[in-house]
């Protein structure tokens, strides 16, 4: 089914589809990779996630059937209209998915380092020995 | 938790804290501008983490203890109350918070509302002063310092870098997370 959708495309559609899945997938997986590592991410890469990741639903959305239309702005001034893909990647980037996903996280407070205090006696200033 | 001004407040009172019998002691050091720690544990952060830590382990606060927190002190016959509380504080906190100049249409000043707020400047000496007194850098802060006995070469250094700028909310979950985990209940086996 899949392949007879795409034979009837044509091919800047077909391009911005496939452009929008890879990155789509790409982005999965980085995503499930970072997970895993449970490190915070770094500022400059959300950003990076947020623009390919509007771009990406904009390929996508290239494809998909039906009509978007956004008015950003107020009555008598419009900021941004966009309709279709463009649409699709207009709202995605005002909407931020990975902020949103930043916004629920709980960070872990790192494991404790064992350190040695500098000049240290090693005697315990209660007068009992301290266990270690 | 024991909200103290200085290290060395902690220092000459030591051997009255060691008699409580802590298994493990610790510093929660944090400047005002470490957002958002001064704002939770000038809310509900000192009760929550007086909470949370048990009766095995007193942490020590560089930060001045509201008058909630010696109502509640006093209440529970809390170490800071028999130690820095009851006569140790200087001026008594009812004196500080009651009503002595009416400034027109009902409202009045309380002493405390007089006085200049607290240094924020002289504030950070004292977090420097303890980092130093650990022989940490003057930057690593915010942080959990934990130890057996102040006088103990071994302590363990807790990064806490990760926790600022992160609402009030979250701060107060990954501390609850962190005190209910495993790593808080091995440090306290002795």
């Amino acid at each position: 089914m899949i392949f007879g959708v795409c034979e009837s495309m044509t091919t800047p559609e077909l391009l911005s589809f496939l452009f929008g899945t890879s990155f789509i997938a790409v982005l999965l997986g980085i995503a499930v990779t970072i997970m895993m590592r449970e490190r915070p991410v770094p500022s400059e890469a959300m950003f990076i996630f947020r623009v390919v990741l509007a771009l990406a639903a904009g390929g996508v959305g290239a494809v998909l059937p039906g009509l978007i239309d956004l008015k950003i702005g107020s009555a008598n001034q419009t900021l941004v209209q966009a309709g279709g893909a463009l649409a699709l990647t207009v709202l995605v980037y005002l909407f931020n998915p990975p902020s949103q996903v930043e916004k629920l996280k709980v960070p872990k407070l790192p494991r404790p380092v064992a350190r040695t205090r500098p000049g240290a006696s090693g005697k315990s200033l209660g007068g009992r020995d301290a266990g270690a | 938790m024991i909200p103290v001004a200085t290290l060395e407040d902690v220092q000459i009172r030591w051997l009255e804290i060691r008699q409580h019998g802590f298994v493990l002691h610790g510093f929660l050091l944090y400047t005002g501008s470490d957002q958002y720690f001064p704002e939770y544990i000038g809310g509900d952060g000192l009760t929550d983490l007086d909470m949370w830590s048990g009766d095995r382990c007193g942490i020590f606060l560089l930060h001045d203890a509201p008058a909630e927190w010696a109502e509640y002190a006093r209440e529970h016959d809390h170490i800071w109350w028999r130690t820095f509380g009851a006569g140790g504080a200087g001026v008594d906190d009812q004196l500080l918070d009651a009503p002595v100049l009416h400034v027109g249409h009902g409202e009045t000043l309380t002493p405390r509302q007089m006085l200049p707020s607290t240094n924020r400047g002289l504030a950070k000496m004292q977090v420097v002063a303890v980092l130093h007194y650990f022989g940490l850098a003057p930057t690593d802060h915010p942080c959990l310092i934990l130890f057996r006995d102040l006088g103990d070469a071994k302590f363990w250094h807790i990064k806490l870098d990760d926790m600022l700028g992160i609402d009030i909310p979250r701060l107060r979950l990954a501390l609850k997370q962190w005190f209910a985990g495993p790593t808080f209940n091995r440090l306290l086996k002795v």
